[in-house]
C-alpha cells in the first residue's frame, strides 16, 4: 500500500515538474477540463443542450459537469424532428429529472422552445425547482395545444425573474401577488389571461421596460402605466386601451384586433377626449410608431380634431399599416396622425385593399387647398397599393406637400407595376415603383 | 510650437504602466491599453500601483507572458475608439485562430483579468469547436483522456434521489449493458461500432450520445421509429382536440376563426388583414420566378430598392406571421405538420390554414 502510495506521489511530483517546464509548451495537454467551473459553464451554455449533455461521456472529469449548467435551453436542436409532442415532453422530463437530481447551483435561465405537450404536474415541479434556484429568465415558447396548459401561479412569485415569456398557456396570478420587482421584459403570446389579472401583472412590474402582448383574446381593457417602459408591442383583441405615465416609451407598435361583442360601451362618454387625443398624449416621446388597421379605426372614434395639442415632436419614423384608403374615417385619422407628427422623416404606409370613394376624394381635395405640408419628410414608402383614385390622390398630395422629399417608393403586390409618370413629382424626388 | 513638433512630442508623452507576470518578468505597457483590462484599471485607480518598475502591478497566475502578449494585442486594438463593428468583428475572427490549448489559456487569463468581452469571444470559439463533434473528436481535439470504459459510457447516472423514473431508466441501461456483453461474446471482425440500436433504451441515450447514433443505425430502426410515431400521432392530435384535427384537415387557407369560435382558435399572432392575405396569395407565385429574370432591365438603384423591399417583406412575414410564411413556403410541398423554428423570435407552433376575415 505504502509503496503504491509513494509511487503515485512520485508520479505526481514528476508531473508537477513537467508542468513547470516542458508541459508549458507541450501541445497535448488537457487544458479545458481544468478551467474554472464558471468558464466551463460559460462555454457549455453556448452549446445546444444536447451537445452539452453529451460531454458526460467524454471522460471521468466530465461525467456530471453538464447537469450543473446555469442555463437550460430545450429547443429543436435537442430532439430529432420526428418526435411527437408527447414523446418530446417525455424526453424533456427525463432530462429535467436528471438535472434536479444533480444540480446544486443556481439556474439562471430556462427556455422551452420546442413543440411539445407538457404535463402540468411535471412542469409544476420543475418550475418549483427553478424558483428555488432563483431563476431569472423563463421562456415557454412552444406548446402543442393553445390555452390548455395550466401554469402554476407560483411562477409569478419568483422574486428574481427579470425576463418572462409565455406562450399558449393559461395564466393565473396568485391571490397574494406582490409583483415582480426585477422584471424587465414580459412577453405573453396566445395565453389565456383575464383582463384584471393582466392589469395586475403589468401594474406590479415597476421596472418593466419591454412589454409584448400578442394574440390575447377578449381583453376588455388594457391599462399600461409603467414608468420605465421603453418598448411596447400589442397585437391583441381589446376594447379599450389606456397608456399613462410611460414617459420613456421609445417604440410603440399597436395592432388591435376587433372585438365583435363588446362589453364596454363603445360610445363616447360626455366630456371624454377622443381616443386619438387620449392615446397620443402618452406617446410624446416615441421615436418609432407603428399603428395598424383597426387601431386607426379605434383612434378615429369620437371627434377627430384636424390638428390637436399632443404633438409627437421626436418621432422620425411613422409606420401605418392596413390603411383603407376607401374609408373616410381612416384617411381622416391618418391625416390627423400625420399632422401631429411634424418631424417625421420616414413615412411607411401599407395599404389594405378597399374600394375608392368620393368623400375621400373631396376630403383630400380640401387638404391640398389648405396648404398643409409634411415639412421634414424625406422618405416615403407606400406599399400594397392597387392604384385606386384615392390612393393616387393621396400619393400625389404627399408629393405636392413635402418640400424635402427625396425618395418615394411605391410597391404593388402581384400586380402590374405602376409607371412612374403617373406620379406628379418635382425633379428632385426620386420615384421608384416596384411590384413584388 | 509648430504642429509638426507637437506630433513628434506627443508619443513621448504617452504614459506607461508597469506590470509583472507570475514568472517575475516585468514590462511596461501603454496606459490606455492596460486600462482596458478592468482588473488592471481597478488596481491603478485603487492602489496607485503600476507607476514605476518597483511598483509593478502583479498579474494573476493564470496570465503567463505569452498569453499576456495576446491579451495586450486584443486590448490595443479594441481600446481605440471609433472602430466600426465590422472592423472589430474581422479582428476578433482572426484573433481567435489558434490551437485549442492556447484558446483555453486565453479564456482563463481573460477571466482572471475580468476582460469580459474577450471571455465571451474565446468561450464562444471553444463552444463552436465542441458543437456538433462526436465524443471521440472532442477527446482528440482537447486531448482529453479516454478514461471511461465502454460500459461506463452507457452507465446510468447514480441513483441519488431514488426517483422511480430514474430507476426505470437504470433498468433500461442495464438491459443495454447486458446486450453489450452479449455482443462482446459474439465478437467478430465486423463488429458494429454502433450500440444504439434498440429504441426502448434509445430515449435518453440518443440524447447523450447524440444524433450520430441514428445516422449510423440500421435502417430498420428508423422504420420502427416511424411506425411508432404513426401510432403516437392520432393520440397526440386528439389530445390537441380540434386544434390538431383542424391542421390535418384544413391545410388550405379557408377559414378564419377569431374570438367567436374559441375552441378552434388558431394559434397565430392575429396580425392579419385582407391586404396581407392578398399579398400572401400573390406572394406565392413570386417564389417561383428567379431573381435573374426580374433584375435584368432594372437600374442598380432600383434593384437595390427592390432587394430592400423584398427583404423587408420577408422580415415582416417572419416576425409577424411565421405560420403564414410557412404556409406559403410549403404550398407546393408535401403537406405535413411543421414544427420548425423560423427564427429566434417565434417558432412555428402548428400549421393551420391561413387565417383571414
Amino acid at each position: 500500500m505504502s509503496a503504491k502510495g509513494w509511487s503515485v506521489d512520485e508520479k505526481r511530483g514528476k508531473l508537477e515538474n513537467l508542468n513547470a517546464t516542458q508541459l508549458e509548451n507541450h501541445p497535448n495537454v488537457d487544458r479545458i477540463s481544468n478551467l474554472p467551473w464558471v468558464l466551463l459553464d460559460t462555454i457549455l451554455v453556448k452549446l445546444p443542450l444536447r451537445d452539452a449533455a453529451r460531454t458526460s461521456i467524454l471522460s471521468t472529469k466530465w461525467r456530471y459537469k453538464w447537469t450543473g449548467l446555469s442555463k437550460f435551453v430545450f429547443d429543436d436542436k435537442c430532439f430529432p424532428s420526428s418526435l411527437s409532442g408527447k414523446v418530446r415532453w417525455g424526453e424533456c422530463t427525463r432530462i429535467i429529472n436528471q438535472i434536479r437530481s444533480y444540480h446544486d447551483g443556481p439556474v439562471e435561465k430556462f427556455k422551452l422552445a420546442t413543440y411539445c405537450s407538457p404535463n402540468s404536474s411535471d412542469l409544476d415541479q420543475w418550475i418549483l425547482f427553478l424558483k428555488e434556484r432563483g431563476v431569472k429568465e423563463f421562456f415557454l415558447q412552444d406548446v402543442s395545444s393553445i390555452r390548455w396548459l395550466k401554469l402554476p401561479s407560483f411562477l409569478f412569485s419568483c422574486p428574481q425573474l427579470s425576463c418572462l415569456e409565455l406562450f399558449g398557456c393559461m395564466c393565473k396570478i396568485p391571490s397574494d401577488f406582490i409583483g415582480l420587482n426585477c422584471l424587465k421584459s414580459l412577453q405573453l403570446t396566445e395565453v389565456s389571461i383575464r383582463t384584471d389579472a393582466l392589469e395586475s401583472l403589468i401594474r406590479n412590474c415597476p421596472i418593466l421596460e419591454r412589454l409584448m402582448v400578442l394574440g390575447i383574446e377578449r381583453l376588455a381593457f388594457l391599462r399600461i402605466h409603467n414608468p420605465n417602459l421603453k418598448y411596447l408591442k400589442i397585437n391583441s383583441q381589446f376594447e379599450d386601451i389606456c397608456l399613462e405615465n410611460s414617459m420613456f416609451l421609445e417604440s410603440a407598435d399597436i395592432h388591435k384586433i376587433p372585438v365583435y361583442r363588446t362589453t364596454v360601451a363603445q360610445q363616447i362618454e360626455q366630456g371624454r377626449p377622443c381616443n386619438l387625443v387620449r392615446v397620443f398624449r402618452c406617446l410624446t416621446g416615441v421615436k418609432r410608431l407603428t399603428l395598424s388597421g383597426d387601431f386607426l379605426e379605434f383612434l378615429a372614434n369620437g371627434e377627430v380634431p384636424e390638428s390637436f395639442r399632443p404633438v409627437l415632436n421626436h418621432l422620425p419614423i411613422l409606420d401605418l399599416r392596413e390603411v383603407k384608403f376607401g374609408s373616410l374615417k381612416q384617411v381622416a385619422v391618418m391625416v390627423s396622425v400625420l399632422r401631429s407628427c411634424p418631424n417625421v422623416e420616414e413615412l411607411i404606409i401599407s395599404v389594405e385593399k378597399s374600394y375608392s370613394s368620393n368623400p375621400v376624394m373631396e376630403f383630400l381635395a380640401t387638404l391640398s387647398l389648405a396648404r398643409f405640408t409634411f415639412s421634414q419628410l424625406k422618405v416615403a414608402r407606400i406599399r400594397g397599393i392597387v392604384g385606386t383614385v384615392n390612393e393616387m390622390a393621396f400619393i400625389n398630395l404627399v408629393l405636392a406637400c413635402s418640400p424635402r422629399l427625396e425618395t418615394l417608393t411605391v410597391v404593388t403586390y402581384g400586380l402590374e407595376r405602376i409607371p412612374e409618370i403617373f406620379f406628379q413629382a418635382s425633379k428632385d424626388v426620386k420615384i421608384t415603383s416596384l411590384t413584388l | 510650437m509648430s504642429e509638426g513638433a507637437m506630433a513628434v512630442v506627443k508619443p513621448e508623452m504617452k504614459s506607461y504602466i508597469w506590470i509583472q507576470t507570475a514568472d517575475g518578468s516585468i514590462q511596461q505597457v501603454e496606459e490606455e491599453v492596460a486600462m482596458f483590462c478592468p482588473m488592471i484599471c481597478r488596481e491603478i485607480l485603487q492602489t496607485g500601483m503600476g507607476s514605476s518598475k518597483n511598483y509593478a502591478i502583479s498579474l494573476p497566475q493564470r496570465v503567463n507572458p505569452a498569453i499576456l502578449g495576446l491579451i495586450l494585442d486584443y486590448c490595443r486594438f479594441h481600446q481605440v475608439p471609433g472602430r466600426s463593428n465590422k472592423e472589430r468583428k474581422i479582428f476578433d475572427e482572426k484573433f481567435i485562430r489558434m490551437d485549442t490549448k492556447r484558446l483555453c489559456e486565453l479564456t482563463s487569463a481573460a477571466d482572471s483579468l475580468q476582460l469580459k468581452p474577450l471571455v465571451d469571444l474565446t468561450s464562444r470559439a471553444l463552444a463552436r469547436i465542441i458543437e456538433g463533434k462526436t465524443p471521440e473528436e472532442i477527446r482528440e481535439t482537447f486531448h482529453l483522456p479516454d478514461d471511461l470504459t465502454e460500459e461506463e459510457k452507457l452507465e446510468p447516472l447514480k441513483n441519488i434521489t431514488d426517483d422511480p423514473r430514474i430507476r426505470l431508466l437504470n433498468r433500461l441501461y442495464a438491459r443495454k449493458r447486458k446486450e453489450l456483453k452479449e455482443r462482446e461474446k459474439l465478437k467478430n471482425v465486423e463488429v458494429e461500432e454502433e450500440h444504439v440500436d434498440e429504441r426502448s433504451v434509445d430515449d435518453l441515450l440518443s440524447f447523450i450520445n447524440g444524433e450520430n447514433g441514428d445516422s449510423k443505425g440500421a435502417k430498420t430502426n428508423k422504420n420502427k421509429k416511424k411506425n411508432r410515431r404513426r401510432k403516437d400521432q392520432p393520440k397526440d392530435s386528439s389530445s390537441n382536440d380540434l386544434n390538431g384535427n383542424h391542421k390535418e384537415l384544413d391545410p388550405l387557407p379557408s377559414a378564419y376563426h377569431n374570438g367567436e369560435c374559441n375552441g378552434i382558435m388558431v394559434p397565430t399572432p392575429n396580425r392579419t388583414s385582407k391586404l396581407q392575405d392578398s399579398t400572401a396569395a400573390s406572394f406565392s407565385p413570386k417564389l417561383e420566378f428567379d431573381d435573374g429574370d426580374i433584375d435584368d432591365d432594372l437600374d442598380p438603384a432600383m434593384k437595390e430598392e427592390l432587394d430592400r423591399e423584398v427583404e423587408d417583406f420577408a422580415r415582416r412575414l417572419n416576425s409577424d406571421w411565421p405560420e403564414r410564411m410557412q404556409e406559403i413556403l410549403s404550398l407546393g410541398q408535401e403537406r405535413r405538420r411543421v414544427q420548425v423554428t423560423t427564427n429566434g423570435n417565434g417558432s412555428l407552433h402548428t400549421c393551420t390554414g391561413l387565417d383571414r376575415r
